[in-house]
């Protein structure tokens, strides 16, 4: 199977189903699940497999092995669902959530949390249809919608109150309760996603909590705050540009030295290298900060940064090539770095390709960025 | 073409994924038990909500795992040599090594290292001992121990060259003598060893692999590429190889290895090579034990070392960054982490003394660089940390060993590696178990988790970064012991999740590629070189085809092309080639095998062949002929003209089994369109590849016998012993010698015989046949069975040594002779109603000795048919008569002397009672006994008669007489058991019959000594003769 030859692997498998027979139960526990393990795979790759032999397969697999009962069937109701047989695996999912077999369905607690979190999920996606579909006069429709929502947040409650990454479960709870206009609630429960300790730090938590609130017109201090603690996790992040923006807007000197090194933060990681955007951002920040007469921050935050940037950003051979592939992100990066003081070390550097890439992207790009570079030129 | 890539996804690798899987997040050891390896089959993991584009749909999910991903097929069933093998690689064969061996490896240390071992104790003694001739005063001469201490040295028998000297110096001096004291020594020595076999195991220090490869700036149109590997004795040699690639259209790429590798020759084994290419330079970063060393490659020239650092402790890692040029992050055993730019010291940036987050009693350590240029992962076998190196205090958690990864007991952390080619934030982290994506914006938990079945510890990893957005990352991981090698594909972790595509694929692996047909001592050499631990693993993707590297421990270097498949039908033809080509090949093969049993000669012709058809093969294209000529040079190592005969035995067949996967999977692929069939691999090897494998065994196998050496020996001086002077051979002689050689060479030559007539040697010298041997000198039981198995039935013999077919003949016998009984009372005239009473007693015996007759031969039949009534009794002899050859050539002559110990027998055996006999006889038993006593004497006296009658005629056969008598002897006497001799259970009956049955018994005696008489039944009717002849 390694090698990917699924005929022989089903043959091979074939015969092994007589370790089925085996009496030590261990043996038995451990063959079966095998058996299923390998059956599913050989089927999933068999060119002719139908949705009544995985049926057929799980079914038995989940009954001659009780001790993985609830793990096959979550995947059997993962592959209906996969398989666009919506109704099926729902009624799988509840089938097994009501499912007791003393101390071995102790043992399998996580997997029936999770049967019923998809249960929930589910019921979500139903609420959903209803949503969309149902004319919003018709109280038959309102009321079965309630009902589901009931069952879907009970459910989804209990799974998110379990410490874990939950972003679908959380997702549809918190838009539920939006809909039924229960704004606190889903509050809470993002904040609680967000914040509490026991959870991993997970950005979209707080990516949620900040969409929430932005959402629902909150003030600009809660966001930055929120997207304070996101700074904090992942500087790299997307929002670290809104957050740079709306900081920019505040106009605090502290906020205008956290925007600055924000903004600079986000240009150490060489996923930000080329990007336009982000050095706008720096430019923009520093020229605001320039205004303000707060060239001392600029200076401080340059001095940390001044080594690996002139080996990051400002090599001769980024010259060449930003000249070459984005002459516009050439030019922010240069007046950055006049801002930086650096421009006799780094411009003089740039300036030796100048000739070469005026000439070359004059031809290729026309006058604009020409202007724009000569223009530069004058400036430095 | 990185920096392409690096732009492209780069923007891209910002996004966070809108929704993970869902995923519990526990505190706590990890508990469950490791139970099988197949746990990464026919699991969806979790599932989500996609986002379509298209919200008319329904619902749509995805999972986390998905069963098609792309497919990535083998061109070739096994790894092609790219280089030839390494000729100075050294592989420590036989059993593995075991701490018991101590005092061995303390004996070579002593004999082969004096100098280390004695130096300081031979200088303080040195001046009290003399190994001169000379004598001096106040010196102990040793002249004699001079020898001695020569033959150490050497191989030899260890009871010869003891003086006398030796155990008395050894008594005096052992404890001395050494620089290091012997218990100590042994003590190291034996801690060492277990420390050696544990490493035999897994190598911990290799983790990394020392092999690199990246590409160079396209040149004049040329895409080229530079492989870094280690090589020599002991990988102490640094090799920077520039291969040019050189595309086919349809065609895996070419990798032209012509031109020569710059070698830098190194302080100690290269145990892992790191590169990066940043911007337009390639950083390579080279680690030893103790040194590290850092080169760097520009476009166009020639690769500079620029710094080499020392280290006290042992280095573990060496990772070159791919963000910043010349920087690299190294950690030792110490736990102690270094940021180091080149050009400047490196900086300490972190101490862990002890594990970070249990005590795996584990001294690895492992560096790696982020996505941000100055926070560095720093993991060891309980977990990996992010570490800033700006500030001392700030780290945190990426990946630790416990339940929320789903970790099993006893997991332990082998490999972290950062992804950077395929995802800016991503890291791998690699256990004995499973592989985990980790994505560093969401530490703690995984992005993404394989089993990857592998059966030893993943130490290498690659990542080959998708080509475009839909496609998925490669991530290759490689075991040592066998080297395993897997692809796992993976995508997302920007928009979307991360997700693993397809099942896990194994690779194939140098060592299981080869079923290599040849002597079987270089099939073990062969065996032996290509099972060395892996010890490097490099990728590269080009135009749909990924090419995977594997360096061995020997530092041979093997590659192999996978081609990916990416329309939905897969094109047949290469697979009906393969089914078609199986059988030629097969046939090819076996005559190739046969040829070799014939003769030198046939195998060259054969080679010949082969390479006319090799030059058909390329008939098509000048420049793929001229590709694979050099692909053939390449690996081949130049070497004199004796590589010929080695080559011509070095055929391997590198033809698989045949199945019939090919032919049935192209079936279903005509029936079925709806799912991707995958494109089955080549069963077989293409014949270019077999060429390339076959030169390079035949290097392999040249290079081990020119090192082959015998071991040395003591050599004893012959001269003195050998005083007599060497004859000159006479002219006509060596003319002689001369000519034989040539009609020898010339009969081989045309493969016919070279016979003694044809030659001038003097005729040979008859050489007398030995004596035939007769069987019946040798009358024992023993010789009796040899000659029986000899004649071819032996087993007949056992049988009637056990007497196990006894009734079956009796019942033969009785047939035979009734029929013959019936057939003679039609003869019998007169004297045929004057016997009713003896005629069922005459019967029971006749039928019994017809079937020894028939048993004598065929030549035996007619004497007994013309006289059956005279042998009736004669031959009614238990069954341990010897059916010997002897026997079968005289019966006429044996018939004449068993005549009177069978009558001797059947007189004497009567008192002995047989105990098989009915209770209806009990009566008679009475009344045998009695009667039997009379008729001993009488016996006697007949028997001595008839001896002294038979003398003459007897004189000859004396000895066969004998030996039988002793065995009627102890047949009789022996016969106590169950199984009774048939002619017994006559003679216990006899009594019950008249006196004339007896007589005529004895008669019929008489009557053998003149066998000439034709007319016995005339004989047996006169019971008045016989009675005198009792009488007398």
């Amino acid at each position: 199977m390694l090698h990917h030859r699924w005929q022989d692997a089903a043959h091979y498998l074939a015969a092994y189903s007589q370790m089925l027979e085996e009496t030590t139960a261990h043996k038995q526990s451990l063959a079966c699940e095998i058996i299923w393990r390998l059956g599913t795979e050989v089927l999933q790759h068999h060119p002719n497999s139908r949705l009544e032999d995985f049926n057929a397969l799980y079914e038995r697999m989940k009954n001659s092995g009780v001790k993985n009962y609830a793990k096959i069937c979550l995947e059997h109701s993962f592959h209906l669902l996969l398989n666009g047989n919506f109704n099926d695996a729902k009624r799988q999912l509840s089938v097994a959530a009501s499912w007791r077999y003393g101390k071995q369905s102790a043992s399998q607690s996580m997997e029936l949390k999770l049967i019923h979190a998809y249960c929930g999920f589910l019921d979500y996606f139903i609420w959903c249809t209803k949503k969309s579909s149902g004319t919003s006069s018709d109280a038959n429709t309102s009321r079965e919608m309630h009902s589901y929502f009931r069952q879907a947040s009970v459910t989804l409650q209990e799974i998110i109150t379990q410490p874990g990454v939950w972003d679908p479960f959380v997702l549809s709870y918190v838009d539920m309760l939006e809909f039924y206009n229960d704004q606190e609630g889903a509050l809470k429960v993002l904040q609680n996603y967000a914040y509490n300790k026991d959870y991993p730090s997970n950005p979209n938590a707080h990516v949620y909590l900040y969409q929430f609130l932005k959402r629902h017109k909150a003030p600009p201090a809660k966001l930055i705050s929120t997207l304070k603690v996101l700074h904090c996790l992942v500087p790299s992040h997307e929002l670290m540009l809104e957050y740079c923006s709306l900081l920019l807007k505040s106009e605090v000197e502290e906020d205008m030295q956290d925007c600055l090194t924000i903004a600079m933060n986000l240009l150490d990681y060489p996923s930000w290298k080329y990007d336009l955007n982000a050095w706008n951002c720096l430019l923009k920040v520093m020229t605001v900060l320039k205004k303000n007469g707060l060239k001392h921050l600029i200076d401080k935050e340059w001095e940390k940064r001044r080594d690996l940037w002139l080996t990051m950003h400002y090599r001769n051979c980024h010259g060449k090539k930003d000249s070459e592939e984005n002459a516009k992100l050439l030019f922010v990066k240069a007046k950055v770095s006049k801002i930086f003081g650096e421009h006799k070390a780094t411009i003089n550097s740039l300036l030796k390709f100048w000739g070469f890439s005026t000439r070359k992207t004059a031809k290729r790009k026309g006058k604009e960025e020409k202007g724009c570079l000569f223009q530069l030129m004058i400036k430095c | 073409m990185s920096g392409l890539v690096s732009v492209a996804g780069g923007s891209m690798d910002n996004k966070f994924p809108a929704q993970l899987f869902p995923h519990f997040y526990l505190d706590g050891p990890p508990d469950l038990k490791p139970l099988h390896l197949y746990g990464g089959w026919g699991s969806y993991g979790q599932v989500l909500r996609a986002i379509s584009k298209t919200a008319q749909t329904p619902w749509e999910f995805q999972a986390q795992h998905v069963a098609e991903g792309e497919m990535w097929v083998p061109v070739e069933p096994v790894v092609t040599p790219l280089l030839p093998p390494n000729a100075a690689a050294k592989i420590f064969s036989g059993p593995p090594v075991s701490p018991d061996d101590f005092p061995e490896h303390m004996q070579h240390f002593y004999v082969h290292h004096c100098k280390d071992s004695f130096f300081t104790m031979g200088q303080l003694l040195g001046e009290h001992f003399n190994f001169g001739r000379k004598w001096c005063k106040d010196r102990i001469k040793m002249g004699r121990m001079h020898k001695f201490v020569d033959c150490l040295k050497y191989k030899k028998c260890e009871l010869e060259h003891t003086l006398e000297r030796v155990p008395r110096y050894h008594n005096l001096l052992k404890d001395v003598v050494c620089d290091i004291p012997s218990a100590l020594l042994a003590e190291l020595l034996h801690e060492e060893l277990t420390l050696q076999k544990d490493l035999e195991e897994f190598q911990p220090s290799t983790t990394g692999g020392a092999l690199g490869y990246f590409p160079l700036e396209d040149f004049e149109g040329q895409k080229e590429a530079c492989l870094v590997y280690p090589r020599g004795e002991a990988l102490d040699s640094l090799n920077f190889h520039r291969v040019v690639l050189e595309f086919n259209d349809g065609k895996p790429p070419f990798m032209n290895m012509e031109n020569a590798p710059l070698v830098f020759k190194l302080n100690g084994s290269v145990r892992q090579i790191s590169t990066a290419r940043v911007d337009d330079e390639a950083t390579i970063g080279v680690r030893l034990d103790h040194f590290c060393g850092v080169w760097m490659m520009k476009d166009g020239q020639r690769p500079r070392p620029l710094q080499v650092i020392q280290l006290e402790e042992c280095c573990t890692s060496i990772s070159v960054s791919p963000h910043v040029r010349a920087e690299l992050v190294v950690a030792t055993e110490s736990g102690a982490a270094y940021h180091w730019t080149v050009g400047s010291r490196p900086q300490k940036f972190r101490d862990e003394r002890s594990n970070l987050y249990f005590n795996a009693k584990s001294l690895w350590r492992w560096c790696e660089f982020s996505a941000h240029p100055r926070v560095m992962v720093f993991a060891d076998r309980t977990g990996a940390e992010l570490t800033d190196s700006r500030s001392s205090d700030c780290s945190h958690t990426l990946f630790r060993i416990g339940k929320t990864a789903g970790c099993k007991s006893g997991e332990r952390v082998f490999l972290a590696k950062y992804l950077g080619q395929g995802h800016a934030h991503h890291h791998l982290i690699a256990t004995q178990f499973s592989a985990y994506v980790m994505d560093e914006r969401m530490p703690s938990v995984p992005a993404l988790k394989w089993e990857h079945m592998m059966e030893s510890p993943p130490c290498f990893a690659q990542i080959v970064p998708a080509l475009d957005s839909k496609g998925t990352s490669k991530i290759l991981l490689g075991a040592q012991k066998a080297q395993e090698t897997m692809l796992l594909q993976y995508s997302g972790g920007r928009e979307e999740p991360c997700r693993a595509h397809g099942p896990v694929q194994k690779l194939c692996s140098p060592c299981e590629s080869l079923t290599i047909r040849q002597l079987p001592h270089r099939q073990h050499k062969v065996k032996e070189r290509l099972a060395v631990p892996a010890a490097g693993l490099a990728a590269a993707q080009n135009e749909g085809f990924l090419s995977v590297f594997q360096l061995t421990g020997a530092g041979d270097i093997f590659c192999q092309m996978l081609k990916l498949h990416s329309d939905t039908h897969p094109e047949p033809s290469r697979n009906i080639d393969s089914v078609e080509s199986l059988s030629n090949l097969n046939s090819q093969s076996t005559q190739v095998s046969e040829g070799q049993e014939e003769s030198a000669e046939e195998t060259k012709k054969e080679g010949k062949e082969q390479e006319v058809s090799d030059s058909e093969l390329f008939s098509d294209s000048d420049s793929e002929r001229e590709q694979y000529q050099q692909r053939l040079s390449q690996v081949e190592v130049v070497v004199n003209d004796e590589r010929d005969s080695h080559a011509s035995d070095a055929e391997e067949g590198i033809s698989r089994e045949p199945s019939s996967v090919p032919d049935s999977s192209m079936r279903s692929a005509q029936i079925n369109s709806a799912r991707p069939v995958r494109p089955a691999s080549p069963e077989t090897a293409s014949k270019e590849l077999k060429l390339i494998w076959k030169k390079w065994l035949a290097s392999l196998l040249v290079e081990a016998t020119a090192k082959e050496h015998c071991l040395e020996h003591w050599q004893l001086r012959t001269r003195d012993m050998m005083r007599f002077k060497v004859k000159y051979r006479d002219r006509l002689e060596e003319d002689q010698f001369l000519s034989l050689r040539k009609d020898l060479t010339d009969a081989m030559k045309n493969r016919q015989l070279l016979i003694h007539k044809g030659t001038y040697l003097p005729p040979l010298e008859v050489a007398p046949l030995p004596e035939a041997v007769d069987p019946s000198d040798w009358p024992d039981d023993l010789s009796q069975r040899l000659t029986a198995s000899w004649g071819g039935d032996w087993s007949n013999w056992w049988d009637e040594k056990l007497g196990l077919n006894r009734d079956t003949k009796i019942e033969a016998l009785r047939r035979k002779r009734r029929q013959e009984k019936r057939a003679k009372a039609r003869n019998r005239v007169a004297l045929s109603g004057s016997f009713t009473s003896s005629v069922s007693y005459q019967d029971d015996l006749s039928g019994w000795s017809s079937g020894t007759s028939q048993y004598l031969g065929s030549d035996g039949e007619s004497f007994v048919n013309s006289q059956s009534a005279a042998e009736d009794t004669a031959l009614s002899e238990p069954e341990t008569l010897p059916k010997s050859p002897v026997t079968q050539r005289r019966p006429t002559s044996q018939a004449t002397e068993r005549s009177s110990p069978e009558s001797f027998k059947s007189l004497r055996s009567s008192p002995s009672k047989p105990q098989e006999q009915d209770s209806a006889m009990v009566i008679s038993q009475s009344q045998n006994q009695e009667q039997g006593q009379a008729p001993t004497v009488e016996t006697d006296s007949l028997f001595s008669s008839s001896k002294t009658a038979l003398k003459p005629s007897l004189s000859s056969q004396q000895k066969p007489k004998l030996w039988q008598q002793q065995d009627y002897l102890s047949s009789l006497f022996g016969s106590q058991e169950p199984s009774q001799d048939p002619g017994q259970v006559d003679d216990g009956s006899l009594p019950v019959h008249s006196a004339a049955a007896m007589s005529q018994r004895l008669g019929s005696s008489y009557s053998l000594r003149r066998p000439s008489q034709p007319r016995a039944s005339s004989q047996a009717s006169q019971p008045q003769r016989k009675k005198s002849r009792m009488g007398f």
